[in-house]
């Protein structure tokens, strides 16, 4: 008996440590009238693989590309929570580019009411509104494109897409090269906005950054809805391809469409950008 | 954590107390009563590492001490080629399953984790104490083995887990939310366990449940189901016992959560093919068990479990 009283006993000085803590603190909710920073991190991709510039791979018009530049821009953010409200960020502030070579992913937002967010909207380019408003008004967000060469002149204003490298076609000798320029000019506007819907709710806080983390697909700019070869469009000298105006930018606004996709959301106080 | 180093001290001193009585209150202690605890035990009892099978026992009460290692490979980055990095996790953990009164014993386990992975930033390693689990079991059913061809035992417990192993948000930024000591929560557990002999022959059956809370970082990870049946095989001999023993293990994880929101593709489950052997001589027995999945889905397929390996040394009481 003496035996079991005194495994009773180490059971019972065991048991008082399961009566001591409980974490009832509720970090969850929203304090009205604070604000808190968000993170998009654009994972550039194609066609389901990581982008590595350099690195080939044939798209389903059976032409063979290796990417050596994908730059594009990012504007107008709105971030809008379950009941439908927006938040806008301050446009002045809302224009960014993400370049693969420069190494520039990820997009930083201060000044965010604090909340749950479920969707994000941003736009690919640049709106005619504010490209309107005249290259003093944005010279430095111009100059930031232009060393990113997202420019022609300003006349002719901001390339919002380049996507450029060399590419192998049964339809053409060799290996050429390819230029994708996509913009606006005076007659198209091809600024397109995408709302995409978060897998779980981005939660801003004063001490909490949501990283909402993009998968971005570079293989749609010319193998999306619309199928657009190549080849197809070799300029005369036969010494390579270079798109950059008319109809083949209207159906490349269309395919980037769907050249962006939530992947995931990190939250809470220890979110950082990464993999 | 001064609370848990004197309970810890406290239950252990008791178990050294208690042995030098044991035999003449528990003649029976070579019943070859196979106890195979399959608590989640290992790698911070985390989505992709719980359950740990293993560990039958020659004795129905012991003290002893395990090591596992288990070997995962997980993807780190979203897209279809990005690079598979290795995960190792550690543990040792000192264990025992201890009479309390008639049909009743009490099984403790306090691992120490030790993890590595070297993803592209660098190696991580993380060690420390993981979470300790108490359990109460109680034999529902047994009948004495002289007289019948068949014998039966059926124990029931339930138990609880607590967060002494450090939960660290920080890790959860990568693929495999598994990489932590512990899930920082209180957990619960029930098991059933299911023992058949006839002669030589004999079959384990186990089953367990641990309900997870939300530990105070938010983050609650998925309910896990744990799963076993085991063949094993008495061979007797004049200064030992032998005991060779084979089956399939397996672990059904939920969701994770994090702010009450479900985590994508954090459920999953495992399927393990195992065997192994126990040495038993005098009041000591040693065992060795490997586990190899036979089919999986953890994680969306972004963690794949490739081995498990248990030593275990342990001491009849």
């Amino acid at each position: 008996m003496k035996f079991q009283l005194k495994n009773t006993i180490a059971v019972l000085a065991f048991t008082t440590l399961f009566v001591s803590c409980s974490n009832d603190d509720d970090s969850s909710s929203v304090v009205e009238g604070t604000t808190g920073d968000v993170e998009l991190y654009f994972d550039n991709g194609v066609a389901g693989d990581a982008l590595i510039l350099g690195n080939t791979y044939t798209n389903s018009n059976n032409e063979s590309l290796t990417i050596n530049r994908l730059n594009y821009i990012v504007s107008n953010i709105v971030l809008i929570k379950e009941d439908g409200t927006e938040f806008t960020y301050p446009k002045e502030e809302s224009y960014f580019v993400i370049s693969e070579e420069g190494d520039l992913l990820t997009v930083h937002l201060e000044g965010v009411p604090a909340g749950d967010y479920t969707k994000v909207k941003f736009g690919i380019g640049v709106d005619e509104q504010r490209y309107l408003q005249g290259e003093s008004e944005q010279q430095s967000f111009w100059d930031l494109a232009a060393q990113y060469n997202l420019t022609w002149t300003w006349s002719t204003g901001y390339r919002f897409i380049n996507f450029e490298g060399t590419y192998t076609s049964p339809a053409v000798e060799g290996e050429k090269t390819f230029q994708v320029h996509q913009g606006s000019n005076s007659a198209i506007d091809n600024y397109r906005e995408v709302t995409l819907t978060l897998p779980t709710t981005a939660r801003v806080r004063e001490d909490e950054m949501p990283n909402i983390h993009l998968k971005t697909d570079a293989n749609v700019i010319l193998d999306g809805v619309n199928k657009i070869k190549l080849a197809d469009n070799i300029n005369e000298a036969q010494t390579g391809t270079a798109i950059m105006g008319g109809e083949n930018l209207i159906s490349i606004a269309e395919n980037t469409l769907q050249m962006f996709a939530v992947d995931h959301v990190h939250n809470g106080s220890h979110t950082g950008h990464g993999e | 954590m001064k609370n848990y180093i004197i309970g810890i001290l406290l239950l252990v001193s008791q178990m050294f107390y208690a042995k030098t009585e044991k035999d003449t209150l528990y003649p029976n202690f070579r019943q070859y009563m196979f106890e195979f605890e399959d608590f989640c035990d290992a790698c911070g009892c985390s989505a992709s590492g719980g359950g740990m099978g293993f560990s039958s026992m020659l004795d129905q009460n012991f003290v002893g001490i395990r090591y596992m290692y288990q070997s995962y490979s997980s993807r780190e980055g979203i897209f279809n080629n990005s690079p598979w990095i290795d995960e190792n996790f550690n543990t040792i953990q000192v264990w025992a399953r201890i009479p309390v009164a008639k049909n009743i014993q009490v099984s403790a386990l306090m691992p120490y984790h030790f993890n590595s992975r070297t993803p592209s930033t660098g190696k991580q390693s993380i060690d420390g104490i993981g979470d300790i689990t108490v359990l109460g079991f109680y034999t529902v059913y047994q009948n004495k083995a002289d007289t019948l061809a068949f014998t039966h035992t059926l124990q029931a417990g339930a138990g609880v887990k607590a967060p002494t192993g450090t939960y660290n948000s920080a890790n959860n930024g990568s693929v495999n939310p598994s990489f932590q000591l512990g899930t920082g929560s209180w957990d619960y557990l029930l098991a059933a366990e299911y023992v058949v002999k006839h002669k030589q022959w004999g079959f384990n059956a186990m089953l367990n449940y641990v309900f997870k809370t939300e530990n105070n970082e938010n983050y609650q990870f998925g309910d896990q189901f744990n799963y076993a049946g085991t063949f094993f095989y008495v061979i007797e001999k004049q200064k030992f016992t032998l005991v060779p023993q084979a089956g399939l293990a397996g672990e059904v994880y939920a969701s994770n959560r994090q702010y009450g929101e479900d985590v994508p593709n954090t459920k999953g489950d495992i399927l393990f093919g195992r065997g192994g052997f126990e040495v038993g001589m005098n009041k000591f027995s040693f065992g060795v068990n490997g586990m190899l999945p036979i089919n999986q889905n953890l994680t969306g397929g972004k963690v794949e479990a490739n081995y498990r390996l248990a030593l275990n040394l342990n001491y009849s009481l």
